[in-house]
């Protein structure tokens, strides 16, 4: 997983070994700063719940557009408006996911990230350390309260 | 007209804390708040970042955080302009202002 110092923002990257009983457990690569924080480790999302979260992103008013990306894995499912292919999507996810990541590096308290780009507002959030969701308005913000049941979704309940 | 000059109007936009400006590699050009490194690393990587993704579309990135003021970050004339914004502070409506501001500095009809 990939962990940030609480001392000085560098992006660490731990084996699963490094967290135990909900705590990542690292000396800072750069500072060597001994950080011990807990962490919410959940498994990746399976493809079905994937789709579970793609189809009520979409059922919701001014969403156009939906995916999850996944840090090793790249696009783990997608619902977006034609005329992208895979790669444009990925490279999509790529840059976004990069682009919060870099925002993680000054603020550890990081609640979301909005890129505008064109007419379109690309919402990320990261829902685990590793996996990431993309929603897609046409300028809208995100309908209320719906951000708050993603993590549910994810988990298929 | 001085970088500094040119983008001090920043700090009196409704919602606007404060402000830092700074080139493609992260280093300081101006500013009215005290910025630590990787703040400054961040607004240029990641303005870098959506300028290769958006090219001439991208608009500006919005960091929102829990229960502190945003940061938002816009291409501007080669720079890129960071902006936080205080607490509580409507971002989208900052944002908006920020931009008019931005296309009046370039030229660009409103």
């Amino acid at each position: 997983m990939i962990a940030f110092c609480e001392e000085c923002g560098e992006k660490n990257t731990l084996p699963p070994s490094a967290v135990t009983e909900g705590r990542a457990v690292f000396q800072c690569q750069r500072c060597r700063y001994a950080n011990a924080f807990p962490v919410n480790v959940r498994e990746a999302p399976s493809p079905i719940h994937t789709e579970r979260f793609l189809a009520a992103a979409l059922s919701c008013p001014g969403i156009i557009g939906a995916f999850l990306y996944h840090a090793e894995k790249k696009v783990l499912g997608a619902d977006m408006p034609p005329g992208l292919t895979p790669e444009d999507i990925n490279t999509l996810g790529d840059g976004l996911v990069s682009g919060y990541e870099d925002g993680l590096c000054a603020c550890p308290d990081l609640d979301g990230m909005t890129a505008v780009i064109s007419d379109k507002h690309f919402f990320v959030h990261r829902i685990t350390p590793e996996v990431y969701t993309v929603m897609v308005t046409a300028g809208q913000p995100l309908p209320g309260g719906f951000l708050k049941q993603v993590p549910e979704l994810l988990k298929g309940r | 007209m001085g970088v500094e000059r040119l983008f001090s109007v920043v700090s009196r936009i409704k919602g606007v804390y404060g402000y830092i400006v700074v080139d493609g590699n992260g280093a300081f050009m101006a500013g009215d708040v005290d910025a630590p490194e990787r703040l400054l690393k961040t607004i240029s990587a990641c303005g870098r970042r959506l300028v290769t993704l958006g090219h001439e579309n991208f608009k500006y990135v919005l960091f929102s955080r829990k229960n502190k003021g945003s940061i938002l970050i816009f291409p501007a004339r080669g720079f890129f302009l960071g902006v936080v914004t205080q607490t509580h502070a409507r971002d989208s409506e900052t944002a908006t202002a920020v931009m008019a501001f931005l296309r009046v500095v370039e030229g660009k009809p409103r």
